[in-house]
């Protein structure tokens, strides 16, 4: 509500109201008072030439030292580019991209928005911006980006949004609970077999099954189905085909090796340890988090909850290393690797103005050591993550995402109805390990409604 | 009872007479016992909420379960009203159910007089389908009426929510109709001879005598908006016109460990409305009797 | 039915008695704004829906492209979600209905017992009613926290284990009625109403002719309190079959779609997966269902609503 509106609402009596509302014209003298329609909305931003042009910016960085960074990264764009007035609106990690949707749906979404990779998928409903003449115009080196980012970052052969940072899976694992049982904190396991063995050394469970601490369960904050899917050597996407296919036998595989979590533990008590501490949320922003207080040991997470330990549990001695792999897969990665990135949504008020933001955020040095930097994530920019900024941070989590993980990866799925197709796997996940389904029925079943969506998105 | 019980009548009792006696203490006893058990329960998790709200976040994970705060954190209160737009939502919420009340209130007490005091020809059928509404379910009409909000740039605004309750409601109707059927109708027709309109009969007599009616509506329509979550789910897509209800939630898939902040969070939403139902409680109580209507 | 919304008509009036003593102009003009709402909110969307429901198109793009009835052959043949999510609402809406009326008649009965502070357990028990659904379901989601939450706590005190609840598929469905019946305060209420309605004298009359108390239940009780079991029956259907909030703040259908209700899913494909003609097909049968369920209710049930008394 602006402050112009609450004026008008205060002016009005009680008995204006009565009077103007009465009977069938009510809805219309409502529509005037309320008077926010997007056709309003779009007049009040449509701004004479010359003027500060309005960029409305969404972002789910609301909280800590994410807030502070994404506010300078903001601010100097603004000092940078005196035409445009940003605005910054905070819509939760959760939510962000139905809400994006949906406003586009309406006819008002915003002019730039942070998001994933696997919304390029988007492009196939013709819910983003194609960016492709505004990255020629503005004459962009995209060979700079890493090929698997950029690979992201297109649709069709067009560009559709603009990448800040790549994100890679790191394998987390606490020190001190490895020296506590005896292991060696500097051999941290690198196959599945040897992840097993030692998460089974570090668990402690109750003869009732509740689970006091964990070594490691794959579900446990989040099922991470397409990093552990390439640790098993699978893709997801047939080029030919222009559709869905797995490798069966990797996938069956890791269906199985989710199964023998359930049975070790129980499927519902590993749901239940994750849903005390938060749920996917996981607790990452409170010093109870399970794992800035040794509740688990090893866990998979991307890069950008490096920093949340130093903060939130700085007492914690902790190493990273790349995400195990299953020995016997020749195609095996260490995780998928996902981009970061702005988007401009298609419909909005100020595309020129969302994508000078966008193409900002992924180019400037500036946001590369003061926003993706603190937000431990690698800039997407070749030339940014070879900065001399970058190789001197501390814990040398930079390069062994840089050089040892990065080039190793399998992009994550960003084709039209990847999204339907992570939910029917983690729905045939929890089938698996709840129901006692069969793998090899419920892979075929989530990999056919798939593909169907897929077909069903093209249109 | 207490009189039949004094000593005096009692040496006067057959042995059957102080034994039905006996018995109907007993049975009192039983059915305290059993409500006060319900009750309790019933209460509990209000407690859990507030002095869930009240503890500092170290001690929510802590065993065994507490259910009374070991120390007090009123801070909770105010870290919840900064980490979400708290004050924000809240206008928003009140604003939603402001208009939306006025709207319930003005539309359906004009449009159940034309269904009760108003004989006309095809009232009844009319009347038939405004009650088959009612198994229309919202999902049905979810979908086009988004589309059609959309279409007509409303999904910005409050709009999609407010407006179609100045359009009558088949429950509200129905609800006033059937109280507005028990007034007198000789009070129309005295007025009809001294000349009223209908206009006149209905703003005169029927609004003033339909106030109990006319306060369920408005107390109804009050706690459905507030409460309302699907309504703004779907229809509010802009971060800045969220109600509690979808801020709330989002806070929670945020921030899904820090429960202190969440019920202290819970807690203030949960508020108004008991405030409310302690200022309105008899029409509270009137108005849901109302709607269990006989015949 | 008529009899239930007040049409029956006087028998010792003519039908012709009915007098059209007032144009039909003063009866429309109140009810205009209703026929406006009716057009605009609801006879529009039913048919566009039907529509819909034949066609294939995404939330950004509005152009709907016919496919027949592949919707719904889909939905039948080949849709496991459909299956799952409707066998979940059915068996929600037969267990909260049973938990529910009996539970509330039952509280209900002993407040109707002339209690000392009626009141102020009226107040309790109807409670619940007023908390948000929102907060609500967060507050339940941490009551229910299998290691932390208070209900597995007072468990603890008499040393019994607690299940998982909400993160459970065999008790998230429970959970998710218990929930239900502690919010159902407004049952209470009009059940305690229909209670007070009841005579004394009957009561009186048949201790007399020496009933037993489940005769006086079964014979006396139960057959007056029909209008309202009647109001509250067909309610509590409509909207169970309907439900949704509670679930999607709680459990979004989970664990392992064990509380998938309809209108999740139906949100879900529709708003998550922007699959508006195939959600509009899924709304059409909720409606049909909802419709024919109603209807056997009304059947089943209408005869033996006794409304006089």
């Amino acid at each position: 509500m602006s402050e112009q509106e609450k004026v008008q609402g205060k002016q009005l009596s009680r008995r204006d109201m009565l009077k103007m509302l009465g009977g069938s014209a009510a809805g219309i003298s409502l529509a005037k008072v309320a008077g926010l329609g997007g056709s309003a909305a779009a007049l009040l931003r449509g701004m004479p030439a010359g003027a500060q042009s309005k960029v409305e910016i969404w972002t789910g960085f609301g909280q800590g030292r994410m807030a502070d960074a994404m506010q300078g990264a903001i601010d100097n764009f603004a000092a940078e580019n005196s035409e445009y007035a940003p605005e910054h609106i905070i819509v939760p990690w959760g939510e962000i991209h139905d809400r994006v949707i949906a406003a586009t749906a309406a006819g008002s979404p915003p002019d730039a928005y942070r998001g994933w990779s696997w919304i390029v998928g988007d492009a196939a409903i013709g819910a983003l911006t194609n960016l492709q003449p505004y990255v020629d115009a503005a004459d962009v080196d995209l060979d700079d980006f890493w090929p698997a980012t950029l690979g992201q970052m297109k649709y069709q052969g067009d560009v559709h949004a603009m990448s800040i940072s790549t994100i890679v899976q790191f394998l987390y694992y606490n020190k001190d609970r490895m020296r506590e049982i005896g292991l060696d904190p500097e051999s941290p396991p690198t196959t599945i077999a040897e992840l097993d063995e030692i998460g089974a050394a570090l668990d402690e469970v109750d003869d009732d099954g509740t689970i006091n601490r964990l070594g490691f369960a794959p579900t446990v904050p989040a099922k991470q189905t397409w990093d552990w899917g390439s640790a098993f050597g699978s893709q997801y996407w047939d080029e030919a085909e222009a559709n869905i296919a797995v490798d069966e036998e990797a996938m069956i595989a890791l269906l199985e090796w989710y199964k023998a979590y359930a049975d070790r533990f129980g499927a519902e008590n590993l749901q239940a340890y994750a849903n005390t501490y938060g749920g996917n949320s996981f607790g990452r922003n409170t010093p109870q988090g399970i794992y800035y207080t040794g509740l688990v040991t090893m866990w998979v997470r991307g890069s950008w909850a490096y920093n949340d330990m130093g903060e939130y549990g700085p007492d914690v001695d902790f190493g990273v290393a790349p995400m195990p792999q299953r020995a016997s897969a020749d195609d095996a990665t260490p995780g998928t690797s996902n981009g970061n990135m702005y988007f401009v949504p298609a419909n909005c008020v100020n595309p020129d103005g969302g994508f000078a933001f966008a193409n900002y955020m992924s180019s400037s040095p500036f946001v590369a050591i003061n926003k993706a930097l603190p937000d431990s994530v690698m800039p997407s920019r070749q030339s940014l993550a070879t900065l001399p900024e970058v190789d001197q941070k501390e814990g040398g989590w930079t390069i062994l995402a840089r050089d040892e993980i990065l080039p190793n990866t399998q992009p994550q799925p960003s084709f039209g109805g990847a999204g339907f197709f992570g939910g029917a796997l983690n729905e045939g996940i929890d089938n698996v390990m709840f129901n006692d389904a069969d793998p090899a029925t419920v892979l075929a079943d989530a990999v056919s409604r798939s593909r169907r969506e897929v077909e069903r998105l093209r249109g | 009872m207490a009189a039949l019980q004094n000593a005096a009548a009692r040496r006067d009792m057959t042995r059957e007479e102080r034994r039905y006696f006996l018995r109907r203490r007993l049975n009192s006893l039983l059915t305290h016992t059993v409500l006060i058990f319900f009750g309790i329960s019933f209460m509990l998790p209000f407690v859990w909420m507030v002095s869930s709200s009240l503890k500092p976040n170290i001690d929510i994970f802590e065993l065994p379960v507490r259910l009374l705060p070991k120390t007090l954190r009123l801070e909770n209160y105010i870290d919840a009203t900064n980490a979400i737009p708290f004050w924000q939502y809240l206008w928003n919420s009140t604003y939603y159910t402001i208009f939306a009340t006025i709207g319930s209130v003005l539309s359906n007490t004009f449009i159940a007089y034309g269904f009760a005091r108003v004989r006309w020809r095809g009232r009844n059928v009319l009347f038939i389908i405004v009650i088959a509404t009612m198994m229309l379910p919202f999902q049905v009409r979810m979908i086009p009426l988004y589309i059609l909000f959309a279409r007509m740039g409303w999904l910005n605004s409050f709009l999609p929510l407010i407006v179609p309750n100045f359009f009558g409601n088949a429950f509200y109707i129905f609800l006033m109709r059937q109280f507005m059927m028990t007034l007198p109708r000789e009070l129309d027709d005295a007025a009809r001879i001294d000349g009223a309109s209908e206009w006149g009969i209905f703003w005169r007599i029927a609004v003033p005598l339909s106030k109990p009616a006319i306060l369920t509506v408005a107390i109804f329509e009050i706690i459905h908006t507030w409460h309302d979550f699907v309504g703004p789910l779907v229809y509010l897509r802009h971060p800045t016109k969220y109600t509690l209800s979808i801020g709330l939630r989002l806070y929670f898939t945020q921030y899904g460990a820090e429960w202190g902040l969440l019920m202290a969070a819970a807690a203030m939403f949960t508020i108004p409305m008991v405030i409310f139902f302690f200022v309105a409680q008899r029409s509270f109580i009137e108005g849901i009797t109302l709607t269990g209507l006989k015949g | 039915m008529l009899n239930m919304l007040g049409l029956k008509r006087d028998p010792a009036k003519k039908p012709n008695s009915w007098r059209t003593d007032n144009l039909p102009a003063w009866g429309l003009f109140f009810v205009f704004p209703w026929i406006i709402g009716f057009i605009a909110f609801t006879v529009y969307p039913f048919f566009a829906s039907l529509y819909f429901s034949f066609t294939n198109f995404n939330i950004i793009n509005f152009t709907p492209r016919w496919v027949g009835l592949d919707n719904y052959i889909e939905l039948f043949t080949a849709d496991p979600l459909f299956w799952t999510s409707i066998s979940n609402s059915i068996r929600y809406t037969a267990l909260l209905l049973v938990a529910v009326t009996i539970f509330d008649i039952f509280i209900a009965y002993l407040l109707s017992l002339d209690v000392k502070f009626l009141s102020i357990y009226r107040t309790i028990f109807f409670f619940p009613v007023l908390v948000p659904v929102v907060a609500a379901s967060l507050t339940w989601i941490w009551i229910l926290n299998p290691r932390f939450g208070l209900m597995n706590g007072v468990l603890d005190l008499f040393g019994i284990k607690g299940p998982n609840w909400l993160a459970s598929p065999d008790t998230a469905m429970y959970s998710i009625i218990l929930i239900a019946v502690w919010g159902s305060g407004r049952q209470v209420i009009v059940y305690l109403s229909g209670f007070n309605d009841i005579p004394r004298q009957l009561y009186e009359a048949a201790d007399i002719d020496g009933a037993t108390g489940w005769q006086k239940f079964y014979r006396i009780t139960l057959p007056l309190l029909s209008p309202q079991i009647f109001f509250n029956v067909v309610t509590l259907i409509i909207f169970s079959l309907q439900s949704f909030s509670e679930v999607y703040i709680m459990t979004q259908g989970g664990p392992a779609n064990s509380t998938l209700l309809y209108a999740v899913n139906l949100y879900n494909r529709a708003f998550r997966d922007y699959a508006m003609g195939y959600a509009s097909a899924l709304a059409w049968i909720m409606f049909l269902l909802i419709l024919g369920l109603t209807l056997i209710i009304f059947k089943f049930l209408s005869g033996r609503v006794i409304y006089e008394r």
